[in-house]
């Protein structure tokens, strides 16, 4: 994810300084977790790139006097210009970064008892995942009343998006989940019952 | 209290010589007040989850607990009264075809109480699903959304403690599964009633409680922790993994 292009649409949207810019940053996008750490590297390159300007806080700058030594920032025209260009350009398909796929696929019929526990904990963070985009409201119905803005729209649609993707990565792992079931029998007719269930948490 | 309590709930259906595991070892509890919904695909064992949870059906083995009633021993004991304080929401067409909605409604509560009562109980349970103007309207005039609604209104109608929904989305358009799934949930909010609902697709589960998934026979409950509790070591599960 570009934390970058966050930073900074955060930033025209109105003036911040880094730690508060962490937290709005987890608000307004949640689902991808950010790292707080990104923040303050993309904040100094975008400052490198003049894209946004540093004040110090002081109790005449019209700014919280309780901040006071507090870097804020500002957007640049240069930066509006950059984020609009950015909003606007063409998106790549991400790729597919989750590394239990890559684990399934790379797994041997052995492992497969630990990877069957794995998509039940996958499962129920997902389920859990869900239940508090739930609870961050958004229908459908509450989205068309007339004088709904659009950052509102787009915010729930993040949300609704992330449901989409939960429930696809639910059904996915339900069911790799009865494949793996199938293999670890098929193995185990061939080979006798060696595959017992794992006794101890995978030592990660 | 406890409404509704499944321990450890097995149940096999046999194909000849063929067993098919329906559910295996499910446990879960629903309180009062709470939409709780299983998203599970076809031949998951939503249904059977929900006609053993109803007493309908009876588990190979575990028990369930209804207000911490044994439900299998108070299924012969029909004095219990028990299925008066478990509602149903299913695809079924009314008894009689001809029926007009009001009738279809009022029908469960004639048993306990006079006609002109149980039509404006009927009344009351069809203007509260937001379709009062079907009152007089023929099943096979409805849509199926307005089924759905009609359906619940006919689950509501004894004021139940316990709702079992099986698939109330299932077929309907996404405002219309919005609409369906919103009503649950405020009906379980203002009545303090348990709605247990299974659903088709994952999204309908957004306007949920609590959500639980079901496949293979095997529920999943989200990894939820409230602040403080003492989190067991997780247990394994026997060797059929």
């Amino acid at each position: 994810m570009s934390v970058k292009h966050a930073v900074l649409g955060l930033v025209i949207e109105r003036p911040g300084y880094g730690y508060e810019l962490i937290q709005r940053l987890e608000q307004r996008i949640e689902g991808w977790r950010p790292s707080e750490t990104a923040v303050y590297p993309a904040l100094r390159s975008l400052r490198a790139e003049g894209m946004i300007r540093a004040r110090e806080a002081t109790a005449d700058g019209g700014v919280v006097s309780a901040h006071r030594g507090v870097v804020w920032y500002d957007a640049t025209d240069i930066g509006r210009e950059e984020f609009r260009a950015w909003v606007r350009a063409p998106t790549d398909l991400a790729p597919q970064r989750d590394p239990f796929w890559l684990k399934v696929a790379f797994a041997s019929p052995e492992d497969l008892p630990w990877l069957v526990e794995l998509t039940r904990e996958l499962e129920a963070a997902c389920l859990e995942r869900m239940a508090e985009l739930g609870e961050q409201g958004g229908g459908v119905e509450d989205l068309r009343r007339e004088e709904v803005e659009w950052q509102e729209i787009g915010q729930a649609w993040l949300r609704r998006t992330e449901a989409a993707q939960l429930a696809v990565r639910i059904e996915a792992v339900q069911q790799i989940r009865a494949a793996m079931k199938r293999a670890i029998q098929r193995h185990e007719r061939r080979r006798g019952p060696a595959l017992a269930p794992p006794a101890a948490p995978d030592p990660r | 209290m406890t409404l509704l309590a499944l321990e450890r709930v097995s149940k096999s259906h046999w194909r000849g010589r063929h067993e098919i595991v329906v559910l295996d070892d499910v446990s879960l509890e629903v309180e009062p007040g709470e939409l709780v919904a299983i998203f599970g695909q076809r031949a998951a064992g939503k249904s059977t989850l929900l006609r053993i949870s109803a007493g309908i059906e009876q588990p190979d083995s575990g028990c369930v607990r209804f207000e911490g009633t044994e439900l299998g021993a108070a299924r012969f004991r029909r004095l219990t009264g028990i299925h008066a304080r478990i509602g149903w929401v299913g695809r079924q067409a009314p008894f009689a075809s001809g029926m007009r909605m009001l009738d279809h409604v009022a029908l469960p509560l004639l048993r306990s109480v006079a006609a002109d009562e149980a039509e404006r109980g009927a009344t009351r349970a069809l203007k509260r699903v937001g379709v009062g103007d079907l009152a007089n309207a023929r099943w096979h005039e409805l849509s199926d959304a307005e089924r759905t609604l009609v359906t619940i209104a006919h689950a509501i109608v004894r004021d139940p403690k316990l709702l079992l929904a099986d698939d109330p989305t299932s077929g309907l358009g996404i405002e219309e599964r919005e609409t369906v799934l919103g009503l649950l949930r405020s009906i379980a909010e203002e009545r303090g009633m348990a709605v247990l609902a299974t659903v088709p697709e994952i999204p309908d589960a957004l306007h949920s409680h609590r959500v639980m998934s079901l496949s293979d026979g095997e529920l999943i409950q989200a990894t939820r922790r409230a602040a403080g509790e003492v989190i067991a070591f997780p247990q394994r599960r026997d060797g059929r993994a």
